[in-house]
């Protein structure tokens, strides 16, 4: 009696502070003993220790059938401790937990109301889908308990029970309802909490319950339980109009008396979330009221009071930004706040603030926060910032909600486009987050909208470029340097804004843009090249030889530094590098080789030289077009061509469509998804932004002049040819007559004005579908907002520049210009669009299953609780668990000595049903001739020396029916009272099995091993004893030079081949003869020995029937068994079954099965014992270590040293059609083992002990 | 960490980062903050008594001051059971401590909102394990 108590250990721990590790580590060692122990105190001690450092984070898992015990244990004291620590460690995965389920049911039978409170508890934190719906019937009927003590505790635990069994819900919630009128109230107040959760999950089916709780909510005073009828009303308020209607003045009146600031937030909070503050006057005042009480929170110095009220206000901006607008004063203080909860809460209310006028000043105070300490002295609240200020979340947070709120309905707040491009700008350099890509889209979106910023965007682009540091700095990942992509693209698209072009050009081509990323550099490469083609032609107007001097150097600059993009890995570079290099080459051939381009004679003003004309070439590639987003609404203005039905099929569809994912996609049909994607900086990949259109009609023209050369017969014959050759692509959806018209038309590039619109540009042919989509989603209802906002702008803020847009966009040439799209949906306004969606957390629950439980169809007849009727009821359970504890305590402690026990299970079932008996013998696998069956019944008569009863014979029976595919002959032996001593040592009953089995010549044989120690090196060595037996019953029927021939194979080594039976086999003889052989191949594969049975003479004609073979020899082949091999060990102790399975590196390999029996419900528990053993004595050879109520855990080893432990469960269900007492019940056989081909061994033996017949 | 209960199932792992996640979030904030933390899917909502930190984390939509009312109860039947209650009454009580938990509330849910009721029902589960005590010395003095 020297174990530490938990005291103790706590003691310890706290002196050891030093090395507590090593301390809690003997610790442990201590507690590996001691939960081995036999005291149940001791035991009990033990759990309770590791469950005290299974907080302190050190493992228990291995432990977890200790737990159970501990549960078991009658003291409740004991109990107690066990549940505690199942509570604390046991996962959904555990295994025992399935053990639990009749400890479960019998503690909640229990006369003691706080054992069955102990169960319960613990019940709700380990409850599985399994212990759910086999316990949920039990729980169901103890919502009648006599106590109330009981009752709210059940009601709690049902809900989790819900959540693991989803069904339990319907069948059980009548009874639910009830007590909701239970006399006692905290039973009530439990069954309020339930219904509130499950109405969160699946509001709808709880309307009706709303009289019921309208009245305990007039009539409780509990504000506990008040809170909760709140919070479900407001759940259940938005399916029901009347409802919000009728609840309005009860919510009223508690807003405005209650004390108690949680009730109070509840009803504000329900309010809002509950839709009772909308439309009609009685809520407009209601939400005044909600919003003056919210305020009174802003301003209460509890930070708590604080967050709520902006939680609260957040809920109601959307509905009644009025009343929120007028407390901006106090709302923006708080985003200033110290503390980030408060603080992103506020955030929230800003973003759904902001208006023209206050945009500058909150985007300020927002950027303030980006900023480092240092630089924030101008702000005076911002004395103090956290550490979590610097976090980049929180960071990207703010940028994010920067750009949400300036760009939200088409920039409508954005009044001053200067200003945001600054902002942009200043963001790029102290975000300290990766934010580049959004900040690109940005820029890029603004700046192609708005025309009068383009001159300032561009020379702050410029600037950009002009950065070395951020060329330096842009491997790191939030150097934002992808900004750089816009800036790139800007100054080059809008080139004409630049003062100095050429050295933009220099700053592109400065020697650190080779650290950019591909994507950049790409841009880079290719405005390179506007901007040259830009800057030549200016020159041009004033060409002399300064300007061409100016060129030329440029020219040769340009040549030698594009050396470092021609030879970059990434493709795209590398060809755009060489398509310009060699460009540029063909201006300096034509700048050098001083051919005067254009002697125009006539010119009466003498150049010395023109400038080339290839320079004016250059630049119309270019710059022939301004760039213009497409109207939101082009798509669907554009005109269905005449005799284009959109419905029809183009072609049959193909019978069997695959989905083409494969290179055909370069196939002329997608082709323009493939140039498109390519082109890299053709395509916004901005979210907000419009389509481009100019730039697809570029592309058209290109093409169109590449085609040029072409005559228009060879391309319709080019077309033809290809269309037959697409026939028969199963990839390829022929185009047929209908070919797209708006693709086939001649093209005729217009040479006019910006915003002259051919029917060959309309972007829609070119658009991929998902681009579109989505843009057109994006941009409902924004055009209109922005052109309202935009009237009004020009006016009211004139003292601004005024800010010019492009115009309403890109429309097909036949669309009108109207604004009376009716199916314009109002923009989705949600102010979490800015939150990360990708944002899940690991705590996702799924509670699918619970939501989607109907309750409002009645139950029907056949909805019942599943029926478990292997179980008792608990009552009954509880007397006969308490006859048997004792028994089996005493039986547990008793069982370390017990050195075998398996063949006194099998004795243990004596009485064995008729029906049984009927069953096993359509089981056993028998041959179909009549003899056969004859024969079987001659030998049950001369059954002499039985042991065993018949039915157990019978079982014994279907494990020995070793089917032999080669023979074809069935053994089934009876034979058991032809039991002799084998050469085995072990005084162990062995199978026996049938080899042959005729009129007169039988032959059965036994396997066994010829050691019963375990052999690691050598391949075990078996020896196969045959007894022969002649049953013939005259003179006539004997046989002489009788002999067994074996057939040697690989896997099978015999010592002798041959086995000689010396002299005649007279009638009524028997002879035994045994052959060794030892067994090379892999132990669990089908291992068969093959051979057969020669005699010399049979005087007896007429002995054999033709089933036997009329030959002199009769083939034969068997497997042997995987059990052969195991090895007969004193039975373990749970402990040391325990201590093995808890090493789990000892089990890497497992494998299950399960086996349908059907028995009738009175003798499952004697079924169960029978197949399990069967299962232990037959088809595994292990040996049962602890039996508990429907599970047991076996155990055994094999020759090879393999170690097998196996956990089989018992679960039934009743066949509720049948009047029969049959139930079907399933086992579940798991089974762990050292060697994989072993255990697969196993598991066939088992299934084919089982077998049904066919 | 004292105490710490689960109302849904984790790994050890996802158990392990939570705590010291949250421990650490939890002391880093200043006592002029709110008690509400805003942490991936779930809000933690914590109270600081003394030395101790209590903290539970719940659903975004629930009622923040409903829960530490939940928290301040808890503390008060702690404080009634073991009579003004220190952390060591924790330390080297925790199996009572978790009963205290275990009857004011199951699954995460409230179920008995009366403080009297709570410390009631805990007494007697005490005055059950004495019992069981009594008897056992008695069987011992027996031998």
């Amino acid at each position: 009696m020297f174990e530490k108590t938990l005291t103790d250990l706590i003691r310890g721990i706290r002196a050891h502070k030093k090395d507590e590790q090593k301390y809690i580590a003997s610790c442990l060692q201590e507690i590996h003993q001691e939960v081995k122990s036999n005291d149940p105190d001791i035991k009990a001690m033990a759990i309770s220790k590791l469950t005290y450092l299974q907080m302190l984070g050190y493992d228990m898992s291995w432990v977890s059938f200790h737990v159970v015990e501990v549960m078991s244990f009658p003291k409740f004291s004991h109990k107690r401790t066990g549940y505690l620590a199942a509570t604390q460690s046991f996962r959904q995965d555990t295994d025992v937990l399935m053990l639990t389920t009749n400890l479960l049911k019998k503690d909640l039978a229990s006369g003691n109301h706080m054992e069955v409170g102990v169960a319960l508890n613990g019940l709700a934190d380990i409850v599985t889908p399994d212990l759910a719906r086999d316990l949920c019937q039990d729980l169901v009927a103890m919502l009648n308990h006599s106590r109330p003590y009981v009752r709210k505790k059940v009601v709690l635990v049902l809900y989790k029970l819900f959540l693991k069994f989803p069904e339990a819900l319907r069948l059980s919630f009548p009874r639910l309802k009830e007590k909701l009128d239970d006399p006692d109230p905290s039973v009530v107040s439990a069954a309020v909490n339930v219904i509130c959760e499950l109405a969160r999950k699946n509001p709808k089916n709880y309307l009706s319950l709303a009289p019921q709780l309208f009245n305990l909510l007039t009539n409780s005073s509990n504000n506990w339980m008040l809170i909760k009828i709140i919070k479900l009303f407001g759940a259940l308020a938005p399916l029901e109009p009347r409802l919000a209607k009728k609840l309005t003045p009860q919510i009223f009146h508690m807003i405005e008396n209650t004390p108690a600031m949680s009730l109070l937030y509840e009803c504000i909070y329900t309010a809002i979330a509950g839709g009772m503050l909308n439309s009609d006057r009685q809520s407009d005042a209601l939400a005044a009221v909600c919003v003056s009480k919210l305020r009174t929170f802003l301003e209460s110095a509890d930070q708590n009071l604080k967050y709520v009220g902006l939680l609260a206000l957040a809920k109601i901006l959307p509905t009644h930004p009025k009343h929120v607008a007028e407390h901006r004063d106090i709302i923006l203080k708080c985003i200033d706040d110290s503390d980030i909860s408060i603080r992103l809460r506020s955030l929230d209310l800003v973003v759904g603030m902001v208006n023209k006028k206050n945009l500058a000043d909150i985007v300020k105070r927002l950027m303030s926060h980006l900023l480092p300490p240092s630089n924030t002295k101008n702000s005076a609240t911002n004395h103090l910032l956290p550490s979590t200020l610097l976090e980049p979340a929180y960071r990207a947070d703010i940028i994010h909600r920067i750009i949400y709120i300036c760009s939200q309905n088409a920039y409508a707040n954005v009044t001053n486009f200067e200003w945001y491009v600054a902002v942009l700008v200043d963001l790029t350099y102290v975000a300290g987050v990766k934010v580049g890509d959004l900040l690109t889209s940005q820029l890029m979106d603004v700046c192609v909208r708005v025309k009068s910023v383009r001159n300032y965007c561009v020379k702050a682009m410029v600037k950009l470029l002009s950065d070395v540091t951020l060329l330096e700095n842009c491997s790191l990942p939030d150097s934002n340097a992808e900004v750089l992509y816009a800036a790139a693209w800007l100054a080059g698209e809008y080139c004409s804004y630049q003062i100095n072009p050429s050295d933009t050009i220099e700053y592109l081509l400065q020697s650190g843009v080779t650290k950019l990323s591909h994507r950049v550099q790409a841009v880079y490469v290719h405005n390179i090249l506007k901007i040259y083609a830009y800057w030549a032609k200016s020159l041009t107007y004033n060409w002399d030889e300064d300007a061409k001097d100016d060129l030329l150097r440029l020219t040769t600059l340009i040549d030698e530094k594009f050396g470092t993009f021609c030879s970059c890995t990434d493709l795209e570079v590398q060809e755009r590098a060489h398509n310009v290099r060699a460009i540029i080459s063909i201006v300096r051939e034509h700048l050098t080789s001083n051919v005067p381009a254009q002697t125009d004679e006539t010119d009466d003003y003498v150049l010395s030289e023109k400038a080339p004309t290839v320079i004016d070439e250059l630049y119309n590639l270019f710059f022939a077009y301004e760039l213009n987003p497409v109207a939101p609404k082009a798509q669907k203005k554009v005109p269905i061509p005449a005799g284009l039905d959109l419905d029809a099929w183009i072609n049959e569809p193909p019978p069997q469509s695959e989905s083409s994912n494969s290179g055909e996609e370069e196939s002329y049909g997608f082709g323009y998804r493939q140039k498109l994607g390519g082109s890299g900086d053709l395509l916004f990949s901005s979210g907000s932004g419009t389509a481009v259109g100019r730039r697809r009609r570029r592309k058209n023209r290109q093409k169109g002049d590449r085609d040029k050369g072409e005559s228009e017969e060879m391309r319709v014959q080019r077309r033809r040819e290809r269309r037959e050759r697409m026939k028969n692509d199963p990839f390829y959806i022929d185009v047929g007559e209908y070919d797209n018209p708006t693709r086939t038309k001649p093209e005729s590039p217009p040479k006019s004005a910006n915003n002259e619109i051919d029917v060959d540009s309309i972007p829609v042919v070119h658009l991929t579908m998902d681009d579109f989509d989505f843009r057109q989603k994006k941009n409902k209802g924004k055009s209109k907002r922005s052109k309202e906002n935009r009237k009004k702008e020009v006016s009211a803020l004139s003292s601004l520049p005024p800010v010019i847009y492009t115009d309403i966009g890109e429309m097909p040439e036949n669309a009108t210009l109207s604004d009376d799209d009716k199916d314009l949906k109002p923009l989705d306004q949600k102010v979490s669009s800015w939150r990360n969606p990708n944002d899940k957390g690991i705590l996702d629950i799924d509670f699918s299953g619970i939501s989607n439980v109907d309750l409002s169809t009645p139950l029907t007849e056949n909805e019942k609780f599943p029926q478990t009727t292997v179980y008792l009821s608990p009552e009954e359970l509880r007397k006969r668990e308490e006859e048997k504890n004792k028994l089996r305590l005493k039986e547990q402690r008793n069982k370390s000595i017990i050195t075998s026990d398996h063949p006194t299970k099998v004795k243990d079932d004596h009485a064995k049903s008729e029906s049984k008996k009927r069953r096993s013998k359509v089981k056993s696998k028998k041959p179909s001739n009549a003899s056969e069956s004859s024969a079987v019944t001659a030998k049950k008569k001369s059954m002499s020396v039985k042991k065993m009863t018949k039915g157990e014979a019978d079982a014994e029976n279907k494990a020995k029916s070793v089917s032999s595919p080669t023979s074809g002959t069935d053994k089934v032996d009876e034979n058991k009272g032809s039991h002799v001593n084998e050469q085995s040592v072990q005084p162990v009953k062995q199978n026996i099995y049938t080899l042959i089995s005729g009129d007169t010549l039988h032959i059965t044989y036994t396997l066994s091993l010829t050691s019963n120690e375990e052999l690691r090196n050598e391949p075990p060595t078996v020896v196969a004893s045959f007894l022969i037996e002649n049953k013939g019953v005259s003179d006539d029927h004997f046989y002489s030079g009788l002999a067994l021939r074996f057939e040697p194979s690989s896997d099978i080594q015999f010592d002798s081949t041959l086995l000689h039976v010396d002299g005649v086999l007279k009638a009524s003889e028997r002879r035994e003869v045994a052959v060794k052989f030892r067994v090379l191949g892999i132990v669990g594969a089908r291992l068969t020995v093959n051979g057969r049975v020669t005699w010399e003479n049979n005087l007896h004609t007429g002995g054999f029937s033709a089933s036997d073979g009329s030959g002199a020899e009769i083939p034969f082949a068997f497997e042997i068994p995987v059990a052969t091999f195991m090895l007969h060990i004193p039975t373990i102790t749970p402990a040391q079954f325990t201590a093995f399975l808890y090493k789990s590196e000892n089990f890497p390999f497992s494998g299950s099965t399960s086996v349908n029996l059907t028995v009738s419900s009175s003798s499952v528990e004697q079924e169960f014992d029978n197949a399990i053993a069967q299962i232990t004595a037959v088809a595994t050879g292990t040996h049962v270590v602890e039996k508990v109520p429907g599970a047991v855990s076996i155990y055994g080893r094999s020759v090879q040293g393999y170690q097998i432990a196996g956990l089989t469960k018992l679960g039934v269900t009743k066949e509720e059609a049948e009047d029969t007492e049959e139930v079907k019940a399933v086992l579940k056989i798991e089974l762990k083992c050292t060697d994989q081909a072993f255990i697969d061994g196993l598991v066939r033996e088992i299934e084919r002990l089982f077998a049904l017949p066919s | 960490m004292r105490l710490r209960k689960w109302f849904q199932f984790y790994n050890e792992k996802q158990k392990t980062n939570l705590s010291t996640d949250l421990s650490t979030i939890i002391l880093g904030r200043k006592r002029s903050m709110c008690n509400v933390l805003e942490y991936g899917e779930h809000k933690v909502i914590y109270k600081r008594y003394a030395s101790l930190y209590f903290a539970a984390g719940v659903d975004w939509d629930e009622n923040e001051l409903y829960v530490l009312e939940v928290i301040h109860r808890y503390v008060q039947v702690l404080d009634e059971y073991f009579g003004n209650v220190c952390e060591l009454d924790i330390i080297y009580n925790f199996e009572k401590a978790y009963q205290v938990l275990d009857e004011l509330m199951i699954g995460g849910e409230l179920q008995e909102p009366s403080k009297k009721a709570v410390v009631r029902h805990v007494l007697a589960f005490e005055r059950h394990c004495e019992l069981d005590a009594v008897t056992r010395n008695l069987r011992q003095a027996d031998f």
